[in-house]
């Protein structure tokens, strides 16, 4: 062989899979990372929002993301997932692009800056729909691994019959990877939807203990469950120091 | 040209079998094992079937102006000369974003991780709808640069070596690497 062939077994030195990466540590910054997760129709969204509106009434610091909103990747989201060409793989790259575009030019800069900020889903999102499509979990773990690791993770369980009941009952249709056609469970887009769900919570309650998740039941009335959520925040995040300094 | 030519000779079977050419690899490299870990660095990509591979990759690494080009349209025109068929490959040509990255360059607005990460889609969009499905039908292809390039571009603007290896850990061992 010739001597640049040699690259291989030097570009990839340990021959055996990379060890698994503990989670990035908290780095320091005065900011504080909040964030949401939970299969589609599990309340997730209302809760947060519900959140966001009590702080910028109290005046709070604070800035809101949601998954897969940076501008910067949209256009090929969108043309990958109209023609429907996105396998697993390019599917969870393109979102951790988009990701890393937020992580980089909002959330870090934000938290180093101050700010209280609350995500609309988060690395998990990408931990457990893509594990579902199936990429490996460790490979999941490493692509995320420049992520802040959360405050607090809400994480919003409705049993899978009632999550899945609120979305079908609401959208007329289901979009094609929104349902999880790409892979292949039924040609019913509602059944492999809840296939697809189904594969998604049994991915989020894996790690529930690993991943520190705090534990919301979605079925509990919407402002009792609010009022919980609002305890939980101003027990575990100095709210104090997002509010303006007085002079 | 002429040790291009000798290797090839030895790193494509004239069937084009895939077990055949993992064997001769196996020569050369440490792994023995011809399944999985042969034709991929780790974890292979979600979905594939490596026995199903039966035509062979064949990479082209090299700095700009180094002939890298020149190399390969001669190769492609022997190889189709004696009847092998060639697919193509190389950065920022994949349909699902080559030219966001050309934008994304252009404006200049990018930071280094997003930017990498969006060559890793066009790699992989590259690899996965293009590349395997030419290789399952025997085909030869030639990549223009390949992880190797992008992985030492993106270490040296500042990601981490080991990240990068954890992403392209998936993807597929070249059969011949020049």
């Amino acid at each position: 062989m010739p001597p640049m062939a040699t690259a291989t077994s030097e570009v990839f030195r340990a021959e055996q899979p990379i060890a698994e990466k503990a989670p990035t540590a908290r780095t320091e910054y005065p900011g504080a990372l909040v964030v949401v997760e939970g299969i589609d129709g599990s309340g997730k969204s209302t809760q947060l929002y519900l959140l966001k509106r009590w702080l910028e009434i109290g005046g709070y610091r604070l800035h809101f993301t949601e998954w897969n909103s940076s501008p910067l990747v949209k256009s090929a989201t969108k043309r990958g997932k109209q023609r429907r060409m996105l396998t697993p793989t390019t599917f969870s790259l393109l979102h951790a692009a988009d990701f890393a575009d937020r992580c980089e030019r909002q959330i870090l800069p934000l938290l180093h800056g101050g700010y209280l900020v609350l995500a609309d889903r988060y690395v998990y999102t990408a931990f457990a729909r893509d594990a579902a499509r199936g990429c490996s979990p460790h490979w999941l773990r490493n692509l995320y691994s420049f992520a802040p690791v959360p405050d607090i993770t809400f994480y919003f369980r409705a049993p899978l019959d009632v999550a899945v009941n609120r979305i079908v009952a609401g959208r007329p249709k289901l979009k094609y990877y929104e349902a999880g056609m790409d892979l292949g469970f039924s040609l019913d887009r509602a059944e492999s939807f809840r296939s697809f769900q189904e594969r998604i919570l049994t991915n989020y309650d894996q790690m529930i203990e690993t991943d520190r998740f705090v534990l919301m039941d979605g079925t509990v009335r919407v402002n009792k469950l609010q009022k919980m959520m609002r305890e939980l925040v101003t027990e575990r995040v100095d709210l104090a120091r997002f509010l303006p300094k007085k002079k | 040209m002429k040790r291009s030519r000798s290797s090839q000779a030895t790193g494509v079977s004239p069937n084009g079998h895939g077990t055949n050419s993992a064997k001769r690899k196996s020569k050369n490299g440490k792994n023995g094992n011809e399944s999985l870990a042969a034709r991929f660095y780790g974890m292979p990509l979600p979905g594939i079937r490596p026995e199903e591979l039966s035509g062979n990759l064949i990479v082209v690494e090299g700095a700009d102006g180094s002939g890298r080009s020149t190399q390969i349209s001669l190769l492609t025109e022997w190889l189709e000369s004696e009847g092998f068929a060639v697919q193509t490959m190389g950065l920022r040509r994949s349909y699902l974003v080559g030219e966001d990255i050309d934008a994304l360059l252009a404006e200049n607005a990018v930071t280094r991780l997003t930017l990498g990460l969006m060559y890793s889609t066009d790699f992989f969009d590259q690899l996965e709808r293009r590349i395997l499905p030419a290789l399952r039908s025997g085909l030869i292809v030639l990549a223009d640069r390949y992880i190797f390039t992008l992985i030492a571009r993106a270490a040296v603007r500042g990601i981490s070596r080991d990240y990068l290896h954890g992403i392209y850990e998936i993807a597929l061992r070249p059969d011949l690497t020049f």
